[in-house]
């Protein structure tokens, strides 16, 4: 016998060796895979969650930008401007600050009164608001002043010329009623009395012209940590035309000062004019909202559209004979299996739209979908606890349901910029999260869980009209909504065709 | 090897009908190494479980190269020694001594046992042995390899397995006998 005879022996005994496992083995075995697979999947999404949420935030905050620019223009637009009502984040966003400038200007203003010059005009504030009517002057300012040409600029000295009187009369009444001056917008006049029909002629060029006016605004150069009653601006007018602002009212005195050396002689922008010119783009960007929305209605099992009416089986009846099933659920001689019947459902989440064009807009989210179907079965067995099995039968209502998480993608086109009416449509990707769904077993005439039977991806079509409901902030779009699920929603080979389908009321809010 | 390349293929696409049809073809073979290994058919299934759930975790390093039947049984074998390692009823026996080498037995009695029943004696010996003779006589691994897998030295497995081997060399012709004797009186 040659050596290792043994060794062979039993290795060739030994791979004959072999056993059943128990069922609980595989059991095991499934339950872990599939707690792997879930493991997996929240790491694949986790990422995208986050960026979702990122993006979330990151619009919201960019919304109120957006707001607050708007602020800044509608009061650069001839909005009365007091301490009051301008917000601190439009002051500090529109300020120009140049310490050296207001210095300048600072030690230069007491010589300007005095002398009271032909090239300057003053703005007097009062200690209490200086700062803010600096500010808010150079904001004004900055509109106005490229407004002018070389030609108008003469006109302007000709009837600042005029004014001197009236600056001076002013002032006075400026420095005996420093008060009134909290109010800028009532304040800032400056050499109103002058020529009115020029003045007009400017104020028409001015709207007309608006974009130009964009293009060349020179922000102002103002001292925002002087001392207040230490802020008075000088303007010199040989450089710099000046223009009176139309919304001022009252024959108070206001300084408009601005380097007229930037505007005129200097076409390229400065930084200043750079500032406010983005401050404009912003403006202009496309409207971001966000909201959450819900759904409420009915969902279904069937056989694509064509079923769409009537309900399918819970079984494959490709399976079976006709002389296999017996539609009576007493009748026990065959089998029988229910029918699967519509059943609640509702959907909820957040979402973020952004308008692309006119009356069109694009939103995506994140969805929690509920969905439900019928079924009718017999008792419980219990003899299986690892494992839920019903018996066929009707003397319970099972409802079967599947939870999704969704990701949606909608283009919302509105009927008109006035119109209330929009309808959407779009596509939506969604994860099973869970089912207790019932399958049945022909062979052994029970119901049991098996949820490998189900695709745990879906892809699904939405669509949907909406009537919009605007209240002073609050913005709601109530409307039918519909979701058919593109993909099987059952293994294909199982069941053939089967897909869910949703129908029902959906709610946006949009805040 | 065309139909496991399209069963693997579908199990690592995650299909649920691909996966349980791999386990069924090679769990009941599976199973036979877990129980060399373990002293109880409870132990052997725990093992068969925790393999299983490392094979379809590792299928996407499986590289096509040898039979997947011996890719997953080394899987239970490394499986069914991190168990005994794990487990506190088998660690005990499992320290293994350096002794002096045990000249192995040039017996070679002809084995007239059934799988079971030899899978059964294999089972009655001492873990640390049982462990040695299991990776070297049926597994074919060699000393030094052995010596790796459990962190001893070669001299040290060859030892063990010298004992393990004329233990059940001896058992084996006690059973020979007795079956003899019962034979004899039987007829």
């Amino acid at each position: 016998m040659p050596e290792n005879e043994f060794e062979k022996q039993v290795q060739q005994k030994m791979n004959e060796l072999q056993f059943v496992p128990s069922a609980v083995v595989w059991s095991e075995v499934e339950k872990q895979i599939a707690e792997r697979k879930k493991h997996r999947l929240i790491f694949i999404w986790l990422p995208f969650l986050l960026l979702l949420l990122a993006g979330s935030v990151w619009l919201y905050h960019s919304g109120s930008a957006i707001k607050t620019n708007k602020q800044i223009i509608f009061a650069e637009k001839n909005t009365p401007l007091t301490t009051e009502n301008k917000k601190p984040e439009a002051i500090e966003s529109s300020k120009p600050v140049s310490k050296t400038e207001t210095k300048k200007s600072s030690a230069n203003l007491a010589t300007v009164i005095k002398k009271n010059t032909k090239k300057e005009k003053i703005l007097l504030s009062s200690k209490e608001n200086i700062k803010t009517s600096a500010e808010t002057i150079a904001t004004i300012t900055v509109h106005k002043k490229n407004i002018l040409s070389q030609s108008h600029f003469k006109e302007q000295v000709a009837i600042n010329k005029n004014n001197e009187n009236s600056y001076n009369k002013s002032r006075t009444a400026i420095n005996k009623n420093s008060s009134r001056s909290n109010h800028i917008s009532n304040n800032t006049l400056a050499l109103r009395k002058a020529d009115d029909k020029k003045t007009d002629k400017l104020q028409k060029e001015f709207d007309a012209d608006e974009d130009a006016k964009i293009e060349n605004i020179t922000a102002s150069k103002i001292d925002n940590d002087k001392p207040a009653g230490s802020v008075l601006q000088d303007i010199k007018l040989a450089d710099e035309p000046v223009v009176n602002d139309s919304a001022t009212a009252d024959n108070k005195p206001y300084i408009v000062k601005a380097d007229v050396k930037d505007s005129v002689n200097n076409k390229s922008k400065p930084d200043s004019t750079k500032a406010i010119t983005k401050t404009k783009s912003v403006a202009k960007k496309k409207k971001i909202e966000w909201g959450i929305n819900f759904d409420a209605g009915v969902s279904k099992i069937f056989n694509g559209f064509s079923g769409l009416l009537s309900s399918v089986p819970s079984y494959d009846p490709r399976s079976y004979t006709a002389s296999q099933l017996n539609n009576s659920p007493t009748a026990g001689t065959v089998m029988y299996a229910s029918e699967v019947k519509s059943g609640f459902a509702f959907a909820a989440g957040i979402f973020v739209s952004k308008d692309v064009r006119q009356n069109l807009k694009l939103m995506t989210g994140l969805n929690y979908n509920y969905f439900s179907t019928g079924l009718q079965t017999g008792s419980k067995i219990d003899s299986n606890k690892s494992a839920v099995q019903y018996r066929t039968g009707n003397s319970t209502k099972y409802i079967n349901q599947f939870h999704f998480i969704e990701v949606p993608l909608i283009a919302e086109k509105q009927f008109g910029s006035a119109s209330h009416f929009s309808v959407d449509a779009g596509l939506a990707f969604s994860i099973l999260a869970g089912s207790n769904t019932l399958q049945y077993d022909g062979q052994r005439n029970i119901y049991y869980v098996d949820n490998s039977r189900i695709n745990k991806t879906q892809w699904s079509l939405l669509g949907g009209f909406n009537y919009r409901v605007s209240q002073k902030k609050l913005k709601v779009e109530i409307g039918p909504q519909i979701n058919y699920n593109l993909s099987n929603i059952f293994q294909k080979q199982l069941y053939g065709s089967r897909h869910l389908f949703f129908a029902g009321i959906g709610t946006k809010i949009f805040f | 090897m065309t139909e496991n390349n399209k069963l693997i293929r579908d199990c690592l696409h995650g299909k649920p009908a691909a996966q349980r049809a791999l386990y069924e073809q090679y769990a009941p073979v599976m199973l036979g190494v877990c129980y060399r290994y373990t002293k109880s058919m409870n132990d052997a299934e725990d093992v068969l479980q925790e393999a299983f759930v490392k094979v379809f975790k590792y299928l996407k390093q499986y590289e096509g190269k040898g039979e997947l039947g011996a890719w997953i049984r080394r899987i239970m074998v490394t499986t069914a020694i991190n168990y005994l390692k794990r487990h506190s009823r088998y660690q005990s026996d499992l320290s293994f001594n350096d002794v002096n080498l045990h000249p192995v037995s040039s017996e070679n009695p002809i084995v007239k046992s059934d799988a079971r029943d030899l899978a059964d004696l294999i089972r009655q010996l001492p873990p640390g042995y049982q462990t040695i003779f299991n990776l070297h006589a049926v597994e074919g691994y060699t000393h030094v390899e052995i010596g790796k897998i459990l962190g001893i030295n070669e001299g040290t497995s060859r030892s063990q397995y010298a004992r393990a081997r004329a233990l059940l060399i001896s058992w084996l012709e006690k059973q020979s006998v007795t079956q003899k004797k019962t034979n004899y009186a039987g007829k």
